[in-house]
C-alpha cells in the first residue's frame, strides 16, 4: 500500500472507531493523587529531617556499602563490565 | 570574596579538613553554619528522592549522603526550584563507581527524570482539526508533532520492569515485575526503547517494539510522515493504522502539520 | 481574587498532603498560602489542583527562592516563571523573605535552596531596595517582605532587621510580612530568649501601616547547647501566641497565616490552629465569635 493510502486508511479507522484523546480537563478528581510533593520550603529541615541528625557531613564514609538497604541488592544482576561483555557476545 | 560568596563557600564545602580550618577563620558560630549545611543536604536529599523515586528506593538514598553531596558539588542547583534540579543526575550516576556494579542505575534515573518532567509538563492534547491533513495532504508534506510530554529512552536494562517493581499500584504486579527484572538482569541484555507519555495527569511508561521505536524516533527527528513510514516499511509488525489509534488514545500527538513547501 | 473584610483574615499554608482535604472539606479558612516555586511547572496535576483551589479560596503566593538580598542579580528565568504563575493564579498577596539565595561557585550561577542571612547595612539596604523595585515593576504588584530566622550574626550589621525592613518598606512601597516565630527563634538563639520583649522591641520599630501579613508557626525545642531551628514542625507556642496578640494590638486586623511544613498534622489540626488565631483576634477586636 502506498503511504498516501496508509494515511487515509488510518484516518478512516480513527473516525470509524470514534477514537478520542483523553481530556485532561475532565479528570479533575484524578489530579490530587497524582501531584508530586512540593520540594521548596521556607522551613529549615536541619532539625527534623531523618538524615540530618546523624549526619556528620564528613565526606570520608565508606563508598556505597550502605547500598545494601536498597532494592539494588534484591535485584542483583550483572555488573557493568559483565553486562558489556554479555552484550558484545550477543 | 564577598561576604555572601564566603558564606556560600562555607556551606558548600564538602572537605571536612579544610572546612574546620575555614570555619575557624570565618569567626562564624559553627553551630549556625552547620544548620545551613545540614539544611542544604536535607533539601537536596528530599528533592532527589521525590524526583528520582526509583533511584531512591534502589539505593536507599536516605543514607547515601555521598552521592547527594557529590551531585550538589558537581551540578549545583541554579533554578530556584528544587524540582528542576536533576537534569544531569543520570549522567552523574553513570560516571560514578556505583554504576559499575549496578549498570542499570543511569537509565533508571533517566526514566525517573522524564516521568518527573512529564508530570509537570505543559498540558497538551491533540488538535483534532489537524487530523484532516491525513486525507488532504501528501504524506511527504505531513509532519506529526509529538506531545511535549513524550520521551523516548534507549536502554539495554529492564527499566520499565524495575520501575513497575517499585511503583506499580498493585502489589502482585510489583512482585511480578521484580521477578521479570531479575530474570532480565541475569540474562543477555537486549537493546530496546522505553517511552514516557502522559495520557492525562499520570505519566505512563511503555516498552516499545523496535518498529514503533524507529517510527517515533523518526517523527521526533521531524522527518515527514512518508519518510517515517518508509523507515519501518520492512517490519511486518508495524501498522500505521493501529499506531495512530493507540497514539491518539494515549495522547502522544500534539498536531499534524503541513511542512512548508 | 480580591479579599475584603473588616475581620482578621485567617489562612493556612497549603501543602501537598492536604490537597484532597482543601478541595473536599467545607471552607474553614479565609485563604490559603502556597510556595510559588512548587507550582513552577508548565502544567500537570499540581497546577490543576491549584487552579481548583483558587476557585474556592483566595491564594497568597509565598516565594522562597527569590533572594531579594542577593548580590547576584535574580535570574530572568526565575522572574519569568514567577510572573507567569502570578498572572494565571492572580494571588491576593505575594510575599518573599529578606534574605539572599543566589551566588556563584567557580563562575557558575548557584541557588542556595535556603534563606541565607544578610548583613543589615545601608549598602545591603540599597541593594534590596533596587531588587524589590525591579521585581515589583516586573510583576506589577506590591511585594510583602518577611523577617527571617538567622543562625549566624554579622559583625558588620549596624541596623536591626526591623529598622532595615521599615526603611525598605518606606523606600520601595512594599509591605512587611511579620513572622512572629522568626522573631522568637532569633530571640532564643541570640537575645536571651525573652520573647515578649523581643517582639515588643521589634514591632515598635515598624510603622503602624507597614505590616500586611502575619505568619505564625511552631518549631522543635533545641537540644542543650544547640541553636533553635525554625522547622515549622510543631503547633504554635504559647509565647508566639502572646507575640501575635502584641502584634495585633499594634497593627490592627492583619491577615494571618498558620505555617506548618514538617511532621505535618491532619488538616483538622491545622484548621484548629487557624481557629485559635481567629479566636485570639476576635476576642481582641471584640467581635462576635
Amino acid at each position: 500500500m502506498s503511504n498516501k493510502l496508509l494515511a487515509s486508511a488510518a484516518l478512516a479507522a480513527v473516525i470509524a472507531a470514534g477514537v478520542s484523546a483523553p481530556a485532561q480537563a475532565a479528570s479533575k478528581e484524578k489530579c490530587y493523587g497524582v501531584a508530586a510533593a512540593g520540594q521548596n520550603d521556607c522551613a529549615n529541615l536541619a532539625g527534623t529531617h531523618s538524615c540530618a541528625g546523624q549526619s556528620t557531613l564528613d565526606n570520608d564514609k565508606g563508598e556505597w556499602k550502605l547500598v545494601e538497604k536498597g532494592t539494588c541488592s534484591t535485584l542483583g544482576g550483572l555488573s557493568k563490565s559483565e553486562a558489556k561483555a554479555a552484550y558484545k557476545a550477543s | 570574596m564577598t561576604q555572601q560568596q564566603h558564606l556560600l563557600a562555607l556551606i558548600w564545602n564538602n572537605d571536612s579538613k579544610s572546612l574546620a580550618n575555614e570555619l575557624e577563620k570565618s569567626g562564624f558560630d559553627a553551630r549556625g553554619i552547620n544548620i545551613y549545611r545540614r539544611n542544604l543536604l536535607a533539601n537536596a536529599q528530599r528533592a532527589l528522592s521525590i524526583t528520582f523515586p526509583t533511584i531512591s528506593q534502589l539505593l536507599d538514598s536516605d543514607v547515601n549522603e555521598n552521592l547527594v553531596q557529590g551531585f550538589l558539588k558537581q551540578c549545583p542547583p541554579n533554578q530556584g526550584d528544587w524540582a528542576q534540579w536533576g537534569d544531569e543526575f543520570s549522567h552523574f550516576i553513570a560516571t560514578n563507581k556505583i554504576a559499575h556494579e549496578y549498570s542499570y542505575l543511569p537509565d533508571c534515573a533517566a526514566l525517573d527524570w522524564h516521568i518527573h518532567k512529564a508530570l509537570n509538563g505543559q498540558d497538551q492534547t491533540l488538535d483534532y482539526t489537524s487530523l484532516a491533513l491525513l486525507a488532504s495532504a501528501e504524506p511527504e508534506d505531513i509532519n506529526i508533532t509529538l506531545n511535549n510530554n513524550v520521551a523516548l529512552i534507549k536502554t539495554t536494562s529492564p527499566i520499565n520492569e524495575i520501575f513497575d517493581a517499585h511503583h506499580h499500584p498493585d502489589q502482585q504486579q510489583r512482585k511480578m515485575a521484580m521477578e521479570q527484572a531479575k530474570v532480565a538482569l541475569n540474562t543477555k541484555p537486549k537493546k530496546h526503547t522505553v517511552m514516557v507519555s502522559r495520557p492525562e495527569f499520570q505519566p505512563k511508561v511503555t516498552t516499545l517494539t523496535d518498529s514503533e521505536a524507529e517510527f517515533m524516533f523518526s517523527l521526533k527527528a521531524k522527518k515527514s510522515l512518508a519518510e517515517s513510514l518508509d523507515t519501518v516499511s520492512h517490519y511486518d509488525d508495524f501498522s500505521f493504522e493501529e499506531w495512530l489509534v493507540a497514539a491518539i488514545e494515549q495522547n502522544l500527538i500534539l498536531h499534524f502539520k503541513e511542512n512548508s513547501l | 481574587m480580591s479579599v475584603e473584610s473588616k475581620d482578621v483574615l485567617i489562612g493556612v499554608g497549603l501543602r501537598h498532603p492536604h490537597f484532597t482535604d482543601v478541595l473536599t472539606q467545607p471552607k474553614q479558612v479565609d485563604f490559603v498560602e502556597v510556595h510559588s516555586e512548587n507550582f513552577f511547572g508548565e502544567g500537570g496535576a499540581a497546577l490543576s489542583v491549584l487552579n481548583q483551589v483558587r476557585e474556592k479560596y483566595p491564594i497568597s503566593l509565598h516565594s522562597t527562592s527569590m533572594g531579594l538580598g542577593s548580590e547576584q542579580d535574580i535570574p530572568r528565568h526565575y522572574l519569568d516563571r514567577l510572573a507567569n504563575l502570578a498572572r494565571s493564579i492572580d494571588p491576593f498577596l505575594m510575599s518573599e523573605h529578606a534574605c539572599f539565595t543566589w551566588g556563584q561557585q567557580q563562575g557558575q550561577l548557584i541557588h542556595s535552596g535556603d534563606l541565607l542571612p544578610i548583613t543589615h547595612t545601608n549598602a545591603s539596604l540599597d541593594r534590596m531596595c533596587e531588587q524589590v523595585d525591579k521585581v515589583q515593576s516586573i510583576l506589577g504588584r506590591q511585594l510583602i517582605i518577611e523577617n527571617v530566622s538567622a543562625y549566624i550574626k554579622f559583625d558588620q550589621s549596624y541596623l536591626s532587621e526591623a529598622e532595615f525592613l521599615a526603611e525598605l518598606s518606606r523606600r520601595t512601597d512594599s509591605k512587611i510580612l511579620l513572622d512572629i516565630n522568626n522573631i522568637a527563634v532569633n530571640s532564643m538563639n541570640f537575645e536571651g530568649g525573652n520573647i515578649k520583649q523581643s517582639v515588643n522591641d521589634y514591632i515598635n520599630i515598624l510603622p503602624i501601616n507597614s505590616v500586611a501579613q502575619i505568619h505564625l508557626a511552631g518549631c522543635t525545642a533545641a537540644l542543650p547547647g544547640e541553636l533553635v531551628v525554625d522547622d515549622h514542625a510543631r503547633p504554635v507556642s504559647d509565647q508566639v501566641w502572646q507575640g501575635y496578640e502584641q502584634a495585633l494590638q499594634r497593627f490592627g486586623p492583619i491577615p494571618t497565616l498558620i505555617e506548618w511544613d514538617n511532621d505535618l498534622p491532619e488538616w483538622s489540626i491545622l484548621i484548629g490552629e487557624a481557629n485559635k488565631a481567629r479566636h485570639i483576634a476576635n476576642t481582641l477586636f471584640d467581635r462576635k465569635i
